[in-house]
């Protein structure tokens, strides 16, 4: 078993990570240890990572311990990018996170001074802006961020600092190694650092488009105090969308406890809306809840997703719609209550078998389409206007045991969930065959889609069944014979 | 003179019930024709809207239930004639609205938008499950819209109470529709005054067997029957036909008889006609043409 940790003292007394746990006990008897908790330190990590976002909405873990933070033009708010290193520091401190900082240009470069470039009392380390090559020259090569057997053969080549990397041109660099790949990736790691080449990194949410947010020296504890600054944020942030006529479909609440934790908060909208009190109403009704912990210290409501808006739309603050208004204002709030499938509308399909020929989808998407239409009429649904149809459709339809009167009649009796019931009238039969071209290519021995044929009948009692024979009676020779299913209730 | 007293307290009473949508500015009848059949809508057929003295209210719940087996329970077939009813009753009031509009439109110069009404379905999924999903072609038979139509599916009944209610309370809806297993006094009262406020009409389905409530303006008891006859096709179903019984009405006196009658659905002209004649009796419909006593629908 091998120490992965150590904290101060044990550092000073010489145990490093790596070590041996029994070779550590022999030299220091009163060494106290504990089982490592890699999950547990992962998770915290990323609530770290979550709490980070407080200082700019590109971030992510960086390995297995560090953050990394995008702070692109993030810096004036804190007063200078010495005064935002001090700032992340004491607060981390302040959770009791033993933690090291490093600011340059490139992730690569930020990486290495934070791990091996901090001065021994200091808790960061910056390069200025454009000096990044003198900063990281003195770093060791495991700075590169290579993978053990490398850094090896670096060492051994004679090669322990970044900066004697510089002066060696590239092709002999190349030859000095046995496979061209081990020079490949410490060429594309130097640059990376150098910010000659791109780093593909992937922040923890996608950033937001607009966002607008607020400090607190006094951490927020009241849920009064909370919906009144959340009011004042989505007037800016509305007013901020209508500088740039620009509408939010998604819009994001986000707010950072004094504890290091954060949480948020999610309204979609089904078209795109600036104005306040609407977002407002939709994200009151996910204040419950939230639980300020320790205090709220950091709100920010970011604008997620947004589009154009379509300049015919009535705003959301009308009093009085019109019975023909759109009722996107009910959808939101229906939607943002209830979760977004539960407030559906019915699509037409590319297909004319029964079940496949409409689908459900939700409407805080398909309002917009099928609202915002540019012409004063458009046209209804496509859905062919042939014989009835059920009002009613069965998800799958359902078997049902028959006794018809003549095998390529309408049934006689048939029995479904149980009950019998005669037959009184029946309208029929309409065909409905499988879709040709999904048989094209079936094999000998995959079941074949039948033709249906759909009897519409009617009981005794009056109540209208929508059935059909799967199958034909006759048909291929040593086939199963057909089945009858229901598949709809007429109303 | 105290008739004349009784007369005018009644006239100033239906005037307080029949009160404005608080939240429609636009409710200023500018005349009394369009006012009123804004403020309710009918069947289509006269001789049962004679018995609703102010049509089918649209400020109002509406509760229509089938009938119930003989054990209690209720079958599908209960369920979809409830359902039919409350369906074509909406189709009416769509033709109601459209019918309003039309006449304002050509007066005062059509606005920019072709305003569809929109129609509001709610339901809890356990009840989604027994009957499946509403179609778009069976409802477009039906006459309703399909790209006008939401469908709210909530996991318990008091998420689509809730949501019937917050239907009711925005004013961009032309009729909801909800179908429970039941219903409460506290609740209908709150989905009545709800769509008091914003003139919207609410039809509620509830199970056969439970408890009918006194919140709702009307209440229905509707039975499906054997159809009308096929015009061409002796052996087919024809026209659907529902026995309707008006259980309770808040405009009449509840002494007045429960007035049950036969009302047939015509399909092109989209209104209730009275269906007589004890024709179509299934034991007819075997194909024997001769003898067959054909029903008549009197168009009153």
């Amino acid at each position: 078993m091998a120490i992965t940790a150590v904290n101060g003292a044990a550092a000073r007394a010489g145990i490093e990570p790596g070590t041996a746990l029994s070779d550590a006990r022999a030299a220091h008897p009163t060494l106290v240890s504990r089982a490592a908790e890699p999950e547990n330190d992962r998770i915290a990590l990323l609530k770290l990572a979550r709490w980070a976002g407080r200082y700019g909405p590109n971030r992510h873990v960086d390995g297995g311990d560090g953050l990394w933070i995008d702070i692109t033009g993030v810096a004036h708010l804190f007063g200078g990018e010495e005064n935002l290193l001090d700032d992340v520091t004491r607060r981390l401190s302040s959770f009791g996170v033993a933690v090291q900082a490093g600011l340059a240009d490139t992730l690569g470069a930020a990486h290495g001074l934070a791990r091996f470039g901090c001065p021994p009392n200091a808790a960061w380390s910056l390069a200025p802006a454009d000096r990044t090559r003198e900063a990281i020259g003195s770093l060791p090569v495991e700075a590169l961020r290579l993978d053990a057997p490398r850094v090896l053969l670096l060492k051994r080549l004679g090669l322990r600092r970044i900066g004697q990397l510089y002066d060696i041109p590239r092709d002999s660099l190349a030859r000095r190694f046995r496979s061209s790949d081990i020079a490949a990736a410490v060429l594309v790691r130097l640059d990376q650092m150098l910010g000659l080449a791109d780093e593909p990194r992937r922040p923890m949410q996608p950033p937001p488009v607009l966002s607008v947010a607020r400090a607190f020296a006094e951490p927020l504890i009241s849920s009064e105090a909370l919906e009144g600054i959340a009011a004042e944020l989505a007037a800016e942030l509305a007013a901020a969308l209508a500088a740039k006529d620009l509408g939010a479909r998604t819009v994001r609440l986000t707010f950072y406890r004094a504890d290091g934790t954060a949480g948020t908060a999610t309204a979609a909208m089904s078209t795109p809306c600036r104005e306040a009190a609407h977002m407002m109403a939709l994200l009151k009704e996910k204040f419950a809840g939230i639980d300020a912990g320790f205090g709220i210290d950091l709100l920010r409501l970011d604008a997620v997703r947004v589009a154009k808006r379509n300049a015919m739309q009535n705003g959301f603050a009308e009093p009085a719609s019109t019975l023909g208004g759109d009722p996107a204002a009910l959808v939101d709030r229906l939607a943002n209550r209830f979760g977004s499938d539960a407030i559906t509308m019915l699509r037409p399909r590319g297909s004319h078998i029964p079940e496949r020929a409409e689908t459900r989808r939700p409407a805080i998407e398909t309002l917009t389409a099928a609202s915002s239409s540019r012409l004063a009429y458009a046209p209804p649904w496509p859905y062919p206007k042939g014989p009835p149809r059920p009002a009613f459709v069965l998800a799958r339809p359902e078997p049902i045991e028959v006794i018809a009167e003549v095998p390529d009649g309408p049934p006689a009796r048939f029995i479904w969930r149980r009950v019998e019931r005669r037959v009184a009238r029946a309208e029929g039969p309409e065909r409905i065959a499988p879709e040709w071209w999904r048989t094209l290519y079936l094999d000998e021995d995959q079941k074949r889609p039948r033709p249906r044929d759909y009897y519409r009948v009617e009981d005794h009692d009056g109540a209208a069944y929508w059935v059909f024979r799967h199958g034909l009676y006759g048909g291929e020779e040593e086939s199963a014979p057909p089945s009858w299913f229901v598949h709809g209730l007429f109303a | 003179m105290k008739a004349a007293v009784i007369t005018g307290l009644r006239s100033r009473i239906l005037s307080l019930e029949r009160h404005a949508s608080r939240r429609d500015p636009s409710s200023q009848p500018d005349d009394a024709g369009t006012s009123s059949r804004r403020w309710s809508w009918e069947l289509g057929c006269p001789s049962f809207d004679e018995l609703l003295p102010r049509g089918l209210e649209t400020n109002s719940v509406h509760e229509i239930k089938g009938t119930p087996s003989a054990l209690g329970g209720a079958s599908a077939g209960d369920w979809m004639a409830a359902i039919g009813f409350a369906a074509r009753l909406a189709v009416r009031r769509l033709d109601a609205l459209s019918e309003m509009r039309a006449p304002d439109a050509a007066s005062r110069g059509a606005p920019p938008r072709a305003a569809r009404p929109w129609v509001l379905w709610c339901w809890p999924k356990a009840l989604a499950g027994e009957f499946g999903a509403p179609s778009a072609a069976g409802l477009a038979h039906l006459g309703l819209d399909p790209s006008r139509l939401l469908i709210i599916e909530t996991a318990r009944a008091s998420e689509a109470l809730n949501a019937l209610e917050e239907s009711l309370k925005a004013s961009s809806l032309a009729v909801v529709i909800g179908v429970l297993n039941e219903i409460e006094l506290t609740p209908a009262r709150r989905l009545s005054l709800a769509a008091g406020e914003t003139a919207t009409p609410c039809l509620l389905i509830t199970h056969p067997s439970s408890e009918p409530v006194g919140a709702t303006a009307t209440r229905w008891r509707v039975a499906r029957m054997p159809s009308a006859e096929h015009r061409f096709d002796p052996r087919a179903p024809g026209a659907a036909r529902v026995s309707a019984t008006l259980e309770r009405c808040r405009a009449r006196p509840a002494s007045a008889a429960w007035p049950s009658l036969l009302l047939e659905w015509c399909d092109e002209t989209r209104r209730f006609g009275l269906a007589s004649g004890v024709a179509d009796l299934p034991s007819q419909t075997r194909g024997t043409a001769s003898g067959t006593v054909a029903a008549t629908v009197r168009t009153c």
